[in-house]
């Protein structure tokens, strides 16, 4: 299932992880667009980056900049679970931006309703909404820092396995490919560099029958030796329990005490 | 409050601090003083069961009623009193879930005599005396001796509040009726007596009746979009599964079960051995701790870990005192932990010590419907950015949800690949990928009560959503996708309030809620190295080590006069966001935060390099921010500075080395001190709340000294 070209891009996607912007490069930005710049009413930004939208303080009449896309989702610069509004260059896919959802009661302190059109979240971030601050969405700046994440320098885009001890800090690309099959077969993985004891991988870890320890099977049987771990609490960890559940674990841990 | 989110710019807020792991002793010294005065809701305090609850305009009820046995002759001491004790002839039921019913014991108000409590509308909560010839008191009686066991000049004493602020917050309290409510939770409750705290949180809550009620404890909530019985499809059941639970497994992190009844002490009492003692602490009430699991892991005890999985977080760093050398070289060790594979966006301080790393997607890049917000309703993330990550030949990008269904289908686990995934009409759909799974979550959104409107034309060209990966729309029905697109253009959903608010001011979904005020099962649990127990009813426990000692009884309070807590950072996200240059310009690094008073006595100025010394000669060093606010007595770090990796070391792939970058590691994180009285013959075990397992974050012994 893996892509041809997979080797390649593994090796260009590990030099994007040793210290060269990737490409999503929101410090970068892109130049207004010299129809934005032209038409627009306000000054011109000041982060060099699009307006999404004009509106007419008079009139409320919106005009969307249509090289800009705003799309509503969600925010995990903490666990409040705000909403947010991505705004991306339409042509390149890049973040341009992000900001609160209007839509979202932890964003606003008047909701816009689900049935409110588009339009009227363009016109919510404007002085033409009659609202002040109120209906506009915000988001704080733990959830502008959110940003960095998608752009930082040392984002890893590829998979990796180390290529020294452990810990030691040293790691070589590899495909996906052989990844899974390293984790779900075992064996001797670590024989190129030296190590030549055996691993048990997912698939011989995967008994659901023979006991941890004849001597005490209340431990459990011996699939019940891996654990899932994570303390996000962002809405993806309900597939840790069901990996958990038909993997035959109970050490699946979350948040609750870390 | 040590650790609270509440700031003191707020209107209408004041900010009283608080000595860290004493939110026992304050609100003991409230209750203590609603007894005395009898600023208890006495109504609600006397409906023994939900029904009489909630006929009388009210949405919880609590045991306070409830007669406990306290004969020590008795072999059901310190039990709750069940029917058959006071001999009373009920039923015999069974629950949904196949549980016999409990009949508890209480004093029926109207006649005086004991009655089951399933047949009881009002009961008296106060009472002692004798049931068919045994002892009892009711818990409300029993919660006077813990809450009285210490005045309020030393409550004042132990909490840094003034009795008159004490006074003060329980007036306050009391004279709002239900439209009151009390808050505490996340870091202040990872204390060494961290129970206490939501102990004390639902007792107040509880005596007040203001659970389930408008201007008081409010749920919020979400509407079904995984479980079974959802809108359109069922997310959670998965038929086949192999049935491995914690009645016939146990947790890594030792909770959950009593140490007498494993295996373990069973076998070493059949040796010989009397009254054998655990490597590490176990937990009878602790249900998991993710803390205790790492320590777990580097002790291989009571099992060994052959494979662990990390998702993007930080168990070493979070875990107070297992960021240590003696902790990560274990974990460096492949005979200790067989295979690690860590998913992140980062190389953080667990993916430093991985075998394997898969790159994981961002927040703009992933899916999830988090519940939480202050609202009825769920927000929607979703992939809204297309991945940074390698994309595979079927649509779908190397992340979390994608090793975890690579990982099963080769396992050949149920409930993942074809087949995988019920309809609310019982027909099987796939799952192999991360939109199989989400949008069906979101489908179950659109279709929650009232479905959504499709979703309009023009709105899905404006954002673009007519041209979203094939993956998207094969997740779902054709009926349903408009209305999927409908909710992903807003983000998700919510409700407007009156949808949830009662006209008669109560939740409009009420569920049982019910508040021990007695709490039969910490009655119940011994310590697994000194067999003490705590009490049942809320009252303050002082800090103690795993044997229930108290750690004043080790080390002199004298030589080590300070405390410590640790609040979340304003600036980072928990042990996040360090790599943020735009949280670094706000705030380059993190304080050890030192009373005004504490900083003159020590010759501390603001800005100082100090050093926070445990008795066991853990050093934090960091500088000063000498500070009003700060508890007199203790000092406050922001958690999640201090790293040592995620960025901040070197990085070596292939050959090309990526220098780390030191402004990341800025900043101090707590060096807590291990549990003593465990960690010997190369046993590490970290300071631990004996009745959530929690690490022990706040709370713990220092002195403090000029670097």
């Amino acid at each position: 299932m893996v892509q041809a070209n997979m080797d390649r891009r593994t090796f260009v996607e590990a030099l994007g992880a040793l210290g060269a912007l990737s490409i999503a490069g929101v410090g970068i930005g892109s130049q207004p667009s010299v129809a934005v710049a032209a038409e627009s009413a306000f000054p011109p930004p000041q982060t060099g980056k699009p307006v999404e939208a004009k509106v007419d303080p008079k009139t409320g009449d919106v005009s969307v900049n249509e090289d800009v896309i705003v799309r509503y989702s969600g925010c995990v610069g903490c666990y409040q679970s705000c909403g947010n509004r991505i705004k991306l260059d339409r042509a390149t896919g890049r973040v341009l931006g992000v900001g609160g959802n209007p839509y979202n009661p932890s964003g606003a302190v008047k909701p816009l309703p689900f049935e409110a059109p588009l339009e009227e979240a363009y016109r919510s971030m404007s002085y033409a909404n009659g609202a002040g601050n109120l209906t506009r969405g915000t988001i704080c700046g733990r959830g502008n820092g959110t940003l960095d994440a998608v752009s930082q320098p040392g984002r890893i885009t590829t998979p990796l396995k180390r290529a020294g001890k452990r810990g030691e800090g040293k790691w070589k690309p590899i495909g996906w490919d052989q990844l899974l099959k390293e984790v779900t077969e075992g064996g001797k993985l670590f024989a190129e560099i030296g190590e030549d004891h055996d691993i048990e991988g997912f698939k011989a870890v995967h008994d659901t029958v023979t006991p941890i320890n004849p001597e005490q099977p209340d431990l459990g049987p011996k699939s019940n030796q891996i654990i899932i771990w994570n303390t996000r609490a962002d809405g993806r960890r309900q597939l840790n329990a069901r990996f958990a559940q038909t993997f035959g674990t109970v050490n699946n841990f979350s948040h609750n005490s870390s | 409050m040590a650790n609270g989110l509440v700031t003191p710019t707020m209107p209408g807020i004041n900010w009283i601090p608080i000595k860290p792991a004493t939110n026992g002793a304050l609100y003991a010294a409230i209750v203590q003083i609603m007894m005395r005065d009898k600023t208890y809701n006495a109504d609600v305090l006397s409906f023994p069961q939900q029904k009489a609850a909630e006929a009388a305009g009210y949405g919880a009820f609590t045991n306070a009623a409830y007669l406990v046995i306290v004969d020590e002759n008795h072999p059901n001491y310190r039990k709750l009193m069940r029917a058959a004790d006071a001999g009373i002839d009920v039923p015999e039921e069974k629950t949904a879930d196949g549980m016999a019913v409990q009949h508890y014991v209480v004093i029926d108000a109207e006649t005086n005599e004991a009655a089951a409590h399933t047949s009881c509308d009002k009961a008296v909560f106060d009472y002692e005396g004798e049931v068919n010839g045994v002892k009892v008191r009711t818990g409300f009686a029993m919660m006077r001796d813990t809450v009285n066991a210490y005045t309020l000049e030393e409550y004042a004493e132990i909490t840094g509040v003034p009795v008159a602020e004490i006074e003060r917050m329980a007036k306050e309290y009391t004279s709002h009726g239900v439209k009151v409510s009390v808050n505490a939770g996340a870091g202040s409750t990872a204390g060494v007596n961290g129970f206490d705290t939501p102990n004390g949180r639902e007792v107040l809550r509880a005596l007040v009746g203001s659970n389930q009620m408008t201007g008081g404890s409010f749920p919020s909530g979400m509407p079904n979009v995984e479980g079974k019985g959802a809108a359109r499809y069922d997310l959670t059941t998965v038929k086949g599964q192999p049935g491995v639970t914690t009645k016939n497994a146990t947790i890594l992190s030792r909770g959950g079960k009593a140490w007498e009844k494993t295996d373990e002490y069973k076998n070493r009492v059949a040796k010989g051995e009397k009254d054998p003692k655990p490597m590490l602490e176990w937990f009878t009430t602790g249900t998991q701790s993710d803390s205790q699991a790492l320590m777990s892991v580097v002790n291989q005890y009571p099992y060994q870990c052959k494979i662990m999985m990390t998702w993007m977080c930080n168990v070493i760093q979070a875990t107070p005192g297992a960021m240590r050398d003696e902790v990560v070289e274990r974990l460096k060790d492949p005979a200790v932990l067989p295979l690690h594979i860590v998913c992140d966006v980062v190389i953080g301080e667990m993916a430093q010590v991985a075998d394997y790393i898969v790159p994981d997607v961002t927040q703009y890049e992933s899916f999830g419907l988090p519940s939480g917000g202050g609202s009825y309703g769920a927000e929607v993330r979703w992939q809204a950015k297309t991945p940074e990550t390698p994309e595979l030949e079927d649509g779908s990008y190397l992340c979390w949800e994608t090793l975890l269904i690579d990982v099963a289908k080769a396992c050949g686990l149920p409930g993942w690949g074809e087949d995988a995934i019920p309809d609310a009409e019982g027909a099987m759909h796939p799952f192999n990928n991360a939109a199989d799974y989400y949008l069906k979550a979101v489908a179950n959104l659109a279709y929650a009560d009232t479905p959504v409107a499709d979703i309009d034309e023009a709105e899905m060209r404006l954002q673009g959503l007519d041209e979203l990966p094939r993956n998207f729309k094969a997740a779902v029905s054709e009926e349903e996708w408009p209305k999927v697109l409908n909710v992903l253009s807003r983000g998700g959903r919510a409700w407007p309030d009156e949808y949830v608010r009662g006209a008669d001011g109560r939740y409009r979904f009420l569920k049982p809620f019910e508040t021990y005020i007695y709490n039969e099962k910490r009655a119940l649990m011994t310590n697994c190295y000194s067999g003490k127990r705590l009490p049942a009813t809320l009252g303050y426990n002082p800090p103690m080590f795993s044997d229930l000692s108290l750690m004043t009884d080790h080390y002199s309070v004298e030589e080590f006069p300070f405390t410590n807590s640790e609040h979340k950072p304003r600036f980072r996200s928990i042990s996040m966001l360090s790599n943020s240059p735009i949280m670094r310009d706000i705030c380059a690094h993190n304080y050890l935060e030192i009373n005004k008073e504490d900083a003159a006595e020590l010759g501390i100025k603001d800005g100082d390099t100090v050093r926070a010394v445990t008795p066991l000669g853990d050093v934090s060093e960091g500088e000063a921010m000498v500070r009003g606010g700060q508890v007199k007595g203790a000092f406050s770090v922001s958690f999640g500075y201090g790293h040592s990796n995620y960025g901040a070391q070197d990085i070596d792939i292939d050959g090309q080395v990526a220098k780390g970058n030191p402004a990341i590691a800025a900043g101090v994180r707590t060096h807590q001190m291990l549990d003593p009285l465990v960690s010997v013959d190369g046993v590490l075990g970290i300071l631990s709340d004996h009745d959530a397992s929690s690490p022990g974050r706040c709370g713990s012994m220092f002195k403090i000294e000029k670097a």
